[in-house]
């Protein structure tokens, strides 16, 4: 199961998801709560001014709901094949 | 800890403090750039650039650093220290600390050292945006009353710690490290004020959120004897917190809402009571349990991550929309 997590709204999400032909799911996180939950939000410096947000980050989480593996710093080029390897990796395999 | 550890700035008040000062008997320190405040401050200011050597003391255990965020140590990690404010915030929280004896010898070297140092270059822009990572590992009242708070080179701090202030707020100094500070003998009021106007105008207070390991606010915050921002092994101040709320989220991610009562007795009428939001923010690590969620996906259908037990789940974050990052 894959599942995309932003701070989106889930009309905004749709229409990224239609637009780039996305085959997984969005889920829509406005207010951040998941995020902090999970301690993704970064400060980020954008043209020397400080912003809070969402840093790219990939949590693989096993079939016992437990984290099996954490993925930081994502780059959003490559990372899909990244995740992919790690999942053929994983005895467990991913649904 | 070798004298070599204190700064030629700090070396005075570092060695008259009292090492076993306790509660009572001390005068809290009331606002007042003209007393012993404005005297630290010179001396401060004077301290110039701390050595490398000691900017990377007490980083000997990077990796205990990572593991740290548990119930029995912490991670202290503080924001940035920025704008001009800082400098009257740093001159009475050094005022303070040092009038009142609550820093003991040991916990005066270079972390506060250079918390202090950070607050007081901060009319260097360069400086303003360089995050300093505070560090102290022990229980709460080992890090508050007698531990290292360890000042290091961001650039040394683990990818792992969270980096933690403000945000989107012109508030500086809300982070843990300041906590610390305040935990030690301080009004929190010193937090409330980490902002670029001048004090003491009630319009500067706002709302300020900092993020740290729970374990630190929690221990710092909820253990006996400790009032919201003070620690046990502080004298009596006359600013009081109090927990108001605890709108917990997860275990992850415990929110402690704090109120200033009473300000500084004299300024109170001057002052709003402003709230402060703490909050534990600790990274997830491999093996946690996910903290579960439930969330409408493009459809505005619910998906609750329980609902997923047995599957393995690639959740990833990515920043919104027409956002950087």
């Amino acid at each position: 199961m894959l599942l995309g997590i932003s701070a989106d709204t889930p009309k905004a999400q749709k229409k990224f998801k239609e637009s780039q032909e996305l085959p997984f799911t969005l889920l829509a996180d406005a207010d951040k709560k998941v995020a902090e939950a999970f301690g993704v939000m970064k400060e980020k410096n954008m043209y020397g001014k400080k912003v809070w947000g969402i840093a790219r980050t990939t949590f693989v989480i096993g079939p016992d709901g437990k984290i099996q593996h954490i993925f930081e710093k994502v780059k959003p080029d490559g990372h899909a094949e990244e995740v992919l390897a790690y999942l053929k990796e994983s005895p467990k395999g991913v649904d | 800890m070798s004298s070599a550890f204190f700064s030629p700035a700090f070396g005075v008040p570092a060695v008259d403090a009292p090492a076993e000062s306790g509660p009572g008997g001390l005068e809290p320190v009331l606002f007042d750039p003209g007393d012993s405040g404005a005297g630290e401050l010179g001396l401060v200011s004077r301290g110039g650039p701390s050595p490398e050597f000691e900017l990377s003391l007490g980083f000997s255990d990077p990796d205990g650093a990572v593991d740290g965020v548990e119930d029995d140590g912490a991670v202290v990690d503080a924001g940035a220290f920025a704008g001009s404010g800082a400098v009257l915030a740093g001159a009475v929280l050094v005022g303070a600390c040092v009038s009142l004896g609550g820093w003991s010898a040991v916990s005066l070297f270079a972390g506060a050292d250079s918390a202090f140092r950070t607050f007081f270059v901060g009319s260097d822009p360069a400086a303003r945006q360089t995050p300093v990572a505070i560090q102290g590992v022990g229980t709460f009242a080992e890090l508050l009353c007698s531990a290292l708070p360890m000042v290091n080179n961001p650039s040394e701090f683990p990818d792992r710690s969270p980096s933690y202030t403000v945000p989107g707020s012109r508030a500086i100094g809300t982070g843990s490290a300041l906590y610390a500070l305040a935990s030690q003998n301080l009004p929190l009021i010193m937090i409330a004020i980490g902002t670029s106007d001048t004090f003491p105008l009630a319009s500067i207070f706002r709302t300020a959120t900092a993020r740290g390991p729970a374990s630190f606010f929690r221990g710092t915050f909820l253990s006996p004897g400790v009032i919201c921002g003070r620690s046990s092994c502080a004298p009596a101040a006359t600013t009081k917190i109090k927990q108001a709320s605890n709108p917990v989220t997860t275990a992850h991610n415990e929110i402690l809402q704090c109120r200033i009562l009473e300000i500084f007795g004299s300024l109170e009428s001057a002052v709003a009571a402003p709230d402060f939001v703490f909050s534990g923010e600790i990274p997830m690590k491999v093996n946690d349990k996910a903290p579960d969620f439930t969330l409408q996906d493009e459809n505005e259908k619910e998906i609750a991550l329980k609902d997923l037990r047995g599957k393995t789940v690639v959740l990833f974050f990515y920043p919104k929309a027409n956002t950087p990052g």
